[in-house]
């Protein structure tokens, strides 16, 4: 069923004994009867207790671990601050760990909402533009349009306007979750996890009618394995054009500046580049439109002066982007309501009037709330600015760059503010002497957030300093990314369902999220190479996707003109932007239907329960760094997918970490005997970091097992654990054991040397289960 | 009160004692079941001199077990020393923070926690969770930069204080 709005009017009634005329009634929404078979199963449309069970039952194997970032809370009440350490409790009774999972609730409920609230945008915009009739058609390919909606909400959207009942439930949930964090409400730190594991699961299916939404209403690809090849890096923007740089993740003012410049014939005159997701999602809809990179370009790209106009809609932008932007004398115009940087509110005065005032520098920017207008004015103003700004830019000129490097006095305050604490005082000893290649080299490991700078006694623009060292580089920063292809297709997930859930695809690795690495973006490159060679399926979206794209080969390939862009063993699958992330929950999710016909129809104990046990899908957030991060990875975590963050994933003050050492922990159902048996320790984790991509590289192998691999699959997947272990650690894994049920499982190549293994661990065979956490899921229930 | 190496890393009512060469070797004195944990940072050689290397004749000296977490055990090899274990550095600290645990060895928990080689932002985090997760038990962070989420921690001292800090540290165990 689904909800319609409903409607009675009468003119004019008139029996015996009533006489109505003109009465209108609107009577809200009515369920309606559909064409959809499959029964309704048993959680549609969960509050935010409905689910709690199951993820009681999934956290008491994987316990949540605990990094508090204070030792106090932070009084956001007036009982406090109150001091949380040492087994202390607050005014209001919350321990440290409840406040702990509290926070974590809090940042999971921000990375819905801000999806959420993406998504209500984009459909009220486009439900404006083209009507709530509009159909929502992904093609042959497509028959499940949306996994997510269908599982959690339970009804099969036609048209944009049956969205609305799905976002209508995330909404509902986000306000009881946050709710919940009230003071004096929720003191568990379990169930505080519960509300934060539900909350992000609705921000997987706000993310999915935010990208259905869009694909449909933008006719973006829809699952197209050969979406163009998009130009990549901030050496492909052509300088002698006017440039709009835009930054944030919603298309809406995007996409009206590409039919601008297409609809007046622009396209030779002005450069349309991005960002961040809206740079990729610009890409998906005009394959004109350039990606500079990722969310850390903001202040290198903007410095760099090549930017004339900078439009700015939502999320991860920076939020002094007005000050940043008028050192180099570029506008600002910012399109949405989450975020008007206090500019003047010109959304009802004339396009003409706007690019004069901007033109003029009367004023720095604008808030221009009408995406149509502010394309107009964003094109107009970057042609007539252009000429006047002369690409300024506040990198340093070669005698200025001598001097602030001079004025180092090697004081260290800059390392030390760093989140990285990146070596910039060896590289400014280096550059007083004359070589500058330590401070270019810090440019690919820089995440651009200019802490260095806030922090120098001196003054010195650290950041523009490191540009100009890099200054040659970045020029050649030319690569390639696919565009975002949207949905993971039916026919891709019946080929390859088998071989996934089987094991003989060794594993999905999604590699997704922010930039905020460790050691820079080639890591992720790194990591991507390393799986696609191994045939595993990698997938990508956000600025992992971009970044992966900065990565060659030995031939001077990157990897997205390397790999072909299918879902299926060594393709490397661009699913798109932030919000496109749903289509990696939406395969899993897929697969489990699809191949193992579960129903999805408001079931998702029973899918979450698949996943986890069958479906060797690994998320890697190597530079998770937002709260919305936090909400994807936690929704993944929901469904039963694991998922690695880098080092800095530890300020999420939360990870959920098995212990492989307590078999208690890995009791399962045989769903065909209904015995309880022990499994190995298949998903290890939920959540985790890894320190080092090495590491991140032998979790993800060993987090690709699951308790139902055939013995091939799982000496296969056990093949490839094993070599990158010694590969990277450089021993032999001594847990192998632990994985092998019987000796079919052994992987032949390396036969003796883990039979030698076994046979030291006293190992003894043991049964292949079906697998499963719920006892009602069992076939044949023990007498 | 130290400054913390990161200055926004500010705690709140718990931070680390400042502590000296002496101070180490005090609590090795005092350890029941001492450990030392040896992080990825350790790989990167500070004015040539490695800190494998001091974690190894430490660990000697000492007859700690060493935990060599990410991708550390490479450089281990290389020195033909034996860690106890490979792990995660988190994977150890949760169980280490767990009272029931027995041990790499079997024979129990450990009382005495000291890490090298840490990403300050990481460790950090990790410190916080025996901090907050097992009041009993004391954690040292053996590197150049002042933690307050240690029990124990060295200022922030310069690369050639450091190295002095532990030559010291090597020669009081002798």
């Amino acid at each position: 069923m689904t909800e319609k709005p409903a409607s009675l009017k009468l003119k004019k009634l008139k029996t015996p004994t009533l006489e109505i005329d003109g009465l209108e009634l609107a009577i809200g929404r009515l369920l309606e009867e559909e064409e959809w078979a499959e029964p309704v199963g048993p959680t549609p449309k969960p509050g935010i207790t409905d689910l709690r069970a199951w993820d009681r039952r999934v956290l008491e194997r994987y316990k949540p671990y605990y990094m508090p970032f204070l030792d106090v809370c932070p009084a956001l009440c007036t009982y406090g601050p109150c001091d949380l350490s040492a087994g202390k409790k607050g005014a209001c009774g919350l321990d440290i760990n409840a406040q702990a999972s509290r926070i974590v609730l809090l940042a999971c409920c921000m990375g819905a909402s801000a999806h959420a609230a993406h998504g209500r945008h984009l459909l009220d915009h486009l439900i404006e533009k083209y009507g709530s009739d509009y159909p929502i058609d992904l093609g042959d390919a497509v028959e499940i349009e949306a996994p997510m909606t269908r599982l959690v909400v339970g009804i099969k959207p036609k048209t944009l306007g049956d969205l609305i009942e799905a976002q209508n439930y995330i909404e509902e949930q986000i306000t009881h979750c946050v709710s919940a964090a009230h003071t004096g409400q929720e003191g568990d730190n379990i169930d505080f996890e519960s509300k934060a594991l539900h909350v992000s699961m609705c921000d997987s299916l706000g993310m999915e009618i935010a990208d259905l939404a869009q694909i449909v209403g933008y006719n973006l690809p829809k699952g197209e394995p050969d979406a163009p090849l998009i130009e990549l890096g901030a050496g492909t923007i052509d300088s002698s054009k006017a440039v709009i740089l835009v930054i944030g993740h919603n298309v809406a003012a995007g996409a009206e500046i590409a039919d601008y410049l297409q609809a007046n014939d622009l396209y030779d005159d002005v450069e349309l580049c991005g960002i961040c997701c809206t740079a990729l999602d610009i890409s998906r809809y005009s394959d004109k439109a350039k990606v500079v990179g990722a969310m850390y370009e903001q202040l290198k790209f903007i410095r760099s002066g090549l930017a004339d106009v900078i439009m700015v809609d939502e999320q991860c932008v920076r939020t002094d982007i007005v000050d940043v932007a008028k050192e180099v004398k570029a506008p600002v115009i910012a399109t949405l309501n989450k975020m008007t940087l206090g500019l003047k509110d010109r959304t009802h005065d004339s396009v003409d009037q706007i690019v004069s005032d901007l033109a003029s520098y009367k004023d720095e920017g604008a808030l221009i709330l009408e995406a149509e207008a502010s394309a107009e004015v964003a094109v107009k103003l970057a042609m007539e600015i252009a000429p006047k700004r002369q690409k300024f830019k506040v990198i340093p000129s070669d005698e200025e760059f001598v001097d602030l490097v001079n004025k180092c006095v090697n004081c260290e305050l800059c390392k030390r503010a760093c989140p990285l604490d990146l070596e910039i005082p060896a590289a400014m000893s280096a550059a007083k002497k004359g070589d500058y290649q330590p401070l270019a080299e810090l440019h690919d490991l820089c995440i651009g957030c200019g802490r260095c700078e806030g922090i120098c006694r001196d003054d010195i623009n650290i950041l523009s300093v490191i540009e100009k060292a890099a200054e040659k580089y970045v020029k050649e920063e030319k690569y390639k990314v696919r565009a975002g292809r949207g949905p993971i297709t039916d026919v891709e997930i019946r080929d390859v369902g088998a071989p996934i859930v089987l094991g003989e695809i060794p594993g999905v690795v999604a590699i997704v999220g922010c930039p905020n690495y460790p050691n820079g973006a080639s890591e992720i490159g790194k990591l991507a190479e390393e799986f696609l060679h191994r045939r595993f399926i990698v997938v990508s979206s956000g600025c992992g996707a971009m970044d992966i794209g900065k990565y060659r080969d030995e031939e001077g390939l990157t990897l997205y003109e390397k790999y072909p862009g299918y879902f299926d063993a060594g393709g490397l699958v661009n699913v798109g932007s932030c919000v496109s992330n749903a289509h990696i929950d939406g395969a899993v999710v897929k697969i489990a239907n699809i191949f193992a016909k579960r129903p999805l129809r408001g079931n998702y104990e029973e899918i979450a329960d698949y996943v986890l046990n069958r479906v060797g899908a690994v998320g890697i957030a190597w530079g998770a760094m937002s709260q919305k991060a936090a909400s994807i990875g936690t929704g993944a975590n929901r469904l039963g997918i694991p998922v690695i963050v880098g080092p800095h994933g530890g300020k999420y003050r939360r990870f959920y970490m098995g212990r492989s050492e307590k078999d208690e922990d890995w009791e399962i159902y045989n769903a065909r005997s209904g015995e309880k048996v022990n499994v190995a320790p298949a998903p290890e984790h939920l959540i985790y970091a890894a320190e080092s991509i090495e590491e991140c590289i032998v979790a993800t192998a060993k987090l690709c097992l699951r308790p139902n691999d055939t013995t091939k699959g799982r000496a296969i997947k056990l093949t490839h654990y094993i070599d990158l272990h010694q590969k990277y650690i450089g021993t032999f894994p001594t847990d192998v054991y632990k994985y092998v049920r019987t000796e079919a499982d052994v992987p032949i190549t390396i036969k003796d040397k883990v039979m030698a293994h076994l046979k030291e661990k006293g190992w003894k065979p043991r049964e292949i289960p079906d697998p499963t956490l719920l006892p009602r899921l069992v076939r044949k229930p023990k007498k | 009160m130290n400054m913390p190496y990161n200055i926004a890393n500010v705690r709140g009512a718990l931070t680390a004692t400042v502590m000296t060469p002496n101070t180490v070797v005090n609590l090795i004195k005092h350890a029941e079941r001492p450990i030392l944990i040896v992080e990825s940072n350790a790989l990167k050689a500070v004015d040539d001199k490695s800190p494998i290397d001091f974690a190894i004749e430490f660990a000697k000296k000492t007859e700690m077990p060493v935990v060599a977490t990410a991708h550390t055990m490479k450089a281990f090899l290389e020195r033909e020393f034996e860690a106890a274990a490979v792990m995660g550095v988190a994977d150890i600290t949760n169980r280490i923070i767990d009272p029931e645990w027995k041990g790499l060895d079997g024979k129990g928990g450990y009382d005495v926690i000291f890490y090298l080689g840490g990403l300050y932002y990481f460790q950090t985090q990790i410190l916080s969770s025996i901090k907050h997760g097992a009041t009993s038990i004391k954690s040292v962070s053996l590197d150049r930069s002042y933690d307050p989420n240690a029990t124990f921690s060295f200022g922030n001292l310069t690369v050639d204080e450091w190295s002095a800090a532990l030559e010291e540290i090597l020669t009081l165990l002798k």
